[in-house]
């Protein structure tokens, strides 16, 4: 290892007075020798006499006296139960105000499909179509699909629904990768609700449709997702039971097989 | 340590005094890392509230596995983060104003004690480059900075608290320190010019 970038490893610690005696007179013979880590360790102790000048704001003694006092006030406030009903009216609000695409945008996509399961109904045949895209003979695959369709679903809302903003790292917020699979789970969901549809399997439908629309929110997500997003999502997906939704199907067809 | 997991305990099963044991233990802690993080009295005042009610909300999910400062000063990034987040949603400019009440704050503080009208407008033109220096580097940068230089951390222990490599820590600290000395180049040269002499 040369010189300098053994010096470069104690830089900081030398920065902070952290070294001890053997270490502290390695580094200051270094920086007689070496006028370049010299150089740039007087550059680095100049700022930090200058953050050193920093003055923050002192609170005086009665604002550390009423501290907890207020604590308390707010405790009490947020332990009254707020209703349900109320807090989603008022992160409704909020999205309409500030993030109105959340909104428009799903109920669009929700509405485009419906438009577009409504056209196939009314215009076209349906048996017809059904039968040739989804080769409704092959029942096993088709029920396959829905399985996996639902397992990799329920791994996305997992993921969701256990982010704990209060203690996991913000920094790794990224849910990047839950997007590009809920785009994929999208496309499936289409293909296996037209199938559910032919087969007028209802409540399941329904759940499809649901997850759908939980997903569609998903790829939605500025960015990687933000806290106040993924709050709401959870909140959705709680209300919704959508969890237990789906295990519920997973158990029925647990059933079902077993029963075969 | 133990003592602290016992007052979590009590506090658990609800017990008021010793909640607030834990908070006035805390207290200073978390609001001058606030106040470092964020430059104003008002934030550092809303997010360490923000933060005790978190812990209050949270005391049964915390196993005392890691000392209750670390999953305190964690919470407050979060906070802060989210505060941030916050504004910048509802467009409002808090930061610019929050300097100049600051700094109003501070040029009393100083006039009280120097009396001299340069001196305490020499200290406040420093305090608002350095405010704003500290602002354009990014977020961790700021983060690790504050922990280390003004509240005297060990570098394990930031890297403990955001969850990082100690690797990390050190070379995030020392880009800061590089960008804040680009950013307060003025001021540096004139305390390397005073330290040659």
């Amino acid at each position: 290892m040369s010189d300098c970038v053994k010096s470069k490893k104690l830089f900081l610690d030398a920065l902070y007075h952290e070294l001890n005696d053997e270490q502290q007179s390695w580094f200051d013979a270094h920086l007689e020798k070496c006028n370049k880590c010299a150089k740039e360790f007087a550059e680095a102790e100049s700022v930090i006499k200058v953050m050193d000048k920093r003055r923050l704001y002192e609170p005086d003694a009665q604002y550390w006296k009423n501290y907890c006092a207020r604590l308390s006030n707010k405790i009490e406030n947020v332990s009254k139960p707020v209703p349900v009903w109320k807090e989603w009216w008022n992160s409704l609000v909020h999205i309409l105000i500030f993030k109105p695409k959340l909104v428009y945008n799903p109920i669009a996509a929700v509405l485009l499909i419906a438009v577009g399961m409504f056209i196939g109904r009314e215009f076209f045949s349906p048996e017809y179509a059904v039968q040739e895209e989804y080769n409704v003979p092959d029942q096993s695959v088709f029920e396959s699909r829905i399985q996996k369709y639902l397992e990799r679903s329920k791994v996305i809302l997992s993921s969701i629904v256990n982010y704990d903003p209060a203690t996991d790292d913000i920094y790794g917020l990224d849910f990047s990768s839950q997007k590009e699979v809920s785009r994929q789970l999208v496309k499936e969901a289409q293909y296996i609700g037209s199938g559910l549809l032919y087969q007028q399997r209802e409540e399941l439908l329904e759940l499809i449709l649901d997850l759908q629309l939980v997903l569609l929110k998903i790829i939605q997500f500025e960015n990687g997702g933000n806290e106040f997003e993924i709050e709401l999502l959870q909140s959705g997906i709680k209300s919704s039971a959508l969890m237990l939704k789906i295990n519920l199907e997973e158990i029925d067809r647990i059933t079902r097989k077993g029963s075969f | 340590m133990k003592e602290e997991q016992l007052l979590i305990r009590r506090a658990r099963s609800g017990d008021s005094p010793a909640f607030r044991m834990i908070v006035e233990y805390h207290k200073k802690n978390v609001y001058y890392f606030a106040l470092s993080m964020t430059g104003s009295h008002y934030d550092a005042e809303d997010i360490s509230q923000e933060v005790f009610l978190k812990l209050y909300q949270s005391l049964d999910k915390i196993r005392g596995e890691a000392k209750l400062s670390t999953w305190l000063y964690r919470v407050t990034v979060n906070t802060c983060i989210n505060k941030k987040r916050k504004k910048s949603l509802s467009a409002l400019k808090f930061q610019e104003n929050s300097i100049i009440d600051e700094m109003g704050n501070i040029q009393n503080y100083e006039d009280s004690r120097t009396g001299n009208p340069e001196q305490y407008t020499e200290l406040s033109r420093i305090n608002m480059h350095i405010e704003k220096a500290l602002k354009k580097i990014t977020h961790k940068e700021r983060t690790i900075f504050v922990l280390r230089h003004y509240r005297d951390l060990p570098l394990k222990e930031i890297a403990e608290i955001l969850n990082v490599a100690e690797g990390t820590v050190k070379s995030t600290l020392f880009r800061a320190i590089k960008k804040l000395q680009k950013e307060l180049s003025f001021y540096t040269k004139e305390t390397e010019m005073e330290n040659a002499k």
